[in-house]
């Protein structure tokens, strides 16, 4: 099995904050990674290097065997936490703009997913409401067929049936080419579609195994080590 | 790519922009009808002071609203004309600093597109609109001006062309887009200059400006008092006629633009790449 | 019948007793073609791989069996079957015999009470 994405002593510092410290990681295709850790951990700084929106300061990272890029950007699909969309655009120039540049967009799966959830697109991003909205990026980013994708916080703001959506969603999409990386707080609600687990630390990997041997060896649910692990 | 790029650019600003063309040059339309059709034959002036005057005489009601609604129409005009210029300045500004660096650059920047791709497609669309409001704001003066002042035009631009010369025209006009290019290529520096800092950015941005302003300045004046004295083998500038001199300073003015701008390009595709630190 | 999978335990190994379960139980007939992995991981809401990890030790163990072309299907060996329910139910007993103690009760107690309840239940 390939690696899709490698990187060694990946480190991002400002000033005197390291945001990551010598971060290695080995990440295989056909996974569903969850990377969690506290507010400040330096989950979203290992996203932004992922997604090049950051430089970093020491070490390396390759997705799909390229340094972060034009050539990474096409293979990457990300989620940021927050809306992104240019809000006076109606959801089907969106995805025509989508398509416009990402060659691996699925036109046929957006608008089957929009359809699912009862979604015009035909409406304009700004009179929609701030869960709808959320909703459409995810389908944005989920109707590619990207090799990594990078969902930052994706279940966050939205209603429990929603989150089994897209939970589903992330599922079906499964794909053994592909790598699912997601970075949440909700961790009980996605545990068990999980693959692996990486906690992060004060931007260090502190823990990187599957859900399963962590079950296995703590008799403890993911959700209930990351407490002990974190405790305040 | 940049295709698409600006494709989307143009839908994004066309919607501010058109209307306001059309209202401008409505506007225009409109005043030269208030201010020297026959609808204005007896409008009310609060300055005239001869005997046909309405306002002299008893019956001065719709006079008195002719006159307001003339001055009316021509404050919207102005407001429009100078709202114009304005609106054109802001969307050059918000176009780099809230579409490049503000939200929407998460969507941007993870776009199969190289930065300096990005950087030019506001630019060129950015400069289209600068050029297209000029020439509506012209237009709509043309519009305003009264016929006979109009038939004159023909002659005096023939004229300047006998003076300058065709080669003088074509001097006047690169150093005129150059400088446009320069101006909005400083304002994407400052702007990303001052996105460099955690906080005060837009006031960071304003100060940037102004020092890059101020070494625009200092630059272009060295450069001026160097050709005054300067005597070399080719170039006796003190020598020239005035007319040389002028196209020799527009020549000069437009290759230092060029050169700052290649420079201030080199520098914002670097900041937008390297040093990028979007919320 | 639902998917209950608790948060404290391997998925994997909680798949397994699911599975199982579903063929004892005829949820899953002898037999009987099973969804694909990619919808049974969906109607339990879990990661496809781990599911694939389950269905793929129930065949090392013999319950399911794969037809190259048309997919995973129960297998329909009554005996097989036989053996799993009888160690489930094993299981289930052994679990309640212990609770049961820890109660308090006797094994003579233990009895008394199922004889009444079971036969009770019957005679409703």
């Amino acid at each position: 099995m390939n690696n899709i994405l490698e990187c060694e002593n990946l480190s991002k510092y400002y000033g005197s904050t390291k945001a990551l410290d010598s971060v290695t990681l080995n990440i295989p295709e056909g996974r569903i990674v969850g990377l969690l850790g506290p507010n400040g951990s330096g989950k979203t700084t290992f996203i932004k290097i992922c997604n090049d929106l950051l430089t970093p300061t020491k070490g390396r990272i390759r997705i799909g065997g390229f340094e972060p890029g034009i050539e990474t950007k096409k293979i990457v699909s990300y989620l940021p936490e927050k809306t992104y969309l240019n809000n006076w655009m109606k959801v089907s120039e969106l995805i025509n703009f989508f398509k416009d540049f990402y060659t691996d967009f699925n036109t046929d799966k957006a608008y089957d997913m929009l359809n699912k959830l009862k979604i015009d697109a035909n409406t304009r991003l700004k009179t929609l409401s701030k869960g709808t909205k959320e909703k459409v990026q995810l389908i944005l980013v989920m109707s590619r067929e990207a090799k990594l994708y990078l969902l930052d916080e994706p279940i966050g703001g939205v209603d429990p049936a929603a989150r089994d959506y897209i939970l589903d969603t992330i599922i079906k999409n499964y794909s053994e080419n592909a790598t699912v990386i997601i970075s949440t707080h909700l961790i009980s609600d996605i545990e068990k579609i999980l693959d692996d687990i990486i906690f992060l630390k004060d931007g260090q990997v502190i823990l990187s195994k599957t859900v399963d041997e962590i079950r296995d060896e703590s008799g403890k649910s993911i959700d209930a080590l990351f407490r002990e692990v974190f405790r305040c | 790519m940049l295709a698409k790029l600006m494709k989307y650019e143009v839908k994004a600003t066309a919607r501010w922009f058109l209307p306001l063309y059309v209202s401008v040059l409505l506007f225009a339309l409109i005043n030269k009808f208030t201010w020297y059709g026959p609808f204005m034959e007896n409008k009310f002036s609060f300055t005239d002071s001869s005997i046909n005057n309405p306002a002299l005489s008893g019956n001065s009601f719709v006079p008195v609203i002719k006159g307001i609604m003339s001055s009316l129409f021509m404050f919207i005009y102005v407001m429009l004309f100078v709202g114009l210029f304005v609106a054109t300045l802001i969307v050059v500004i918000q176009r780099y600093y809230k579409s490049l660096l503000g939200d929407e650059g998460y969507l941007m920047f993870t776009l199969p597109v190289n930065a300096w791709q990005h950087i030019l497609n506001k630019l060129v669309i950015s400069a289209l609109w600068c050029l297209l409001s000029s020439i509506v704001g012209i237009c709509s003066i043309l519009i305003l001006i009264p016929r006979e002042a109009l038939q004159e035009l023909p002659y005096a631009f023939a004229r300047v062309k006998e003076f300058i010369g065709v080669s003088g025209i074509v001097i006047f006009v690169l150093g005129a887009v150059t400088s446009l290019v320069l101006g909005i290529l400083k304002i994407y520096s400052a702007i990303s200059l001052g996105h460099l800092f955690n906080k005060y950015k837009l006031l960071l941005s304003f100060v940037m400006y102004l020092a890059i302003d101020a070494i625009t300045q200092v630059v272009w004046m060295l450069i001026t008092v160097f050709s005054v004295n300067i005597s070399l083998n080719k170039i006796d500038f003190a020598s020239m006629s005035n007319l040389h001199q002028v196209k020799y300073v527009f020549a000069a003015l437009t290759v230092l633009n060029v050169v700052f701008s290649a420079g201030h390009f080199l520098l914002t595709s670097y900041l937008v790449k390297r040093r990028l630190n979007l919320e | 019948m639902p998917w209950d999978l608790k948060p404290d335990r391997p998925i994997y190994t909680q798949l397994i007793e699911q599975i199982e379960l579903k063929i004892c139980s005829g949820v899953y007939p002898l037999g009987s073609k099973l969804p694909s992995v990619r919808d049974l991981a969906q109607e339990a809401s879990v990661n496809p791989n781990t599911m694939q990890r389950a269905l793929a030790k129930l065949e090392e163990n013999g319950l399911l069996y794969t037809n190259r072309t048309s997919g995973r299907y129960v297998t329909e060996d009554i005996k097989m079957v036989q053996k799993v329910k009888d160690r489930l139910a094993h299981d289930l007993i052994q679990e309640f015999l212990q609770n049961m103690k820890r109660l308090g009760f006797s094994e003579k107690e233990i009895l008394t009470v199922i004889t009444k309840m079971a036969g009770g239940a019957e005679n409703e």
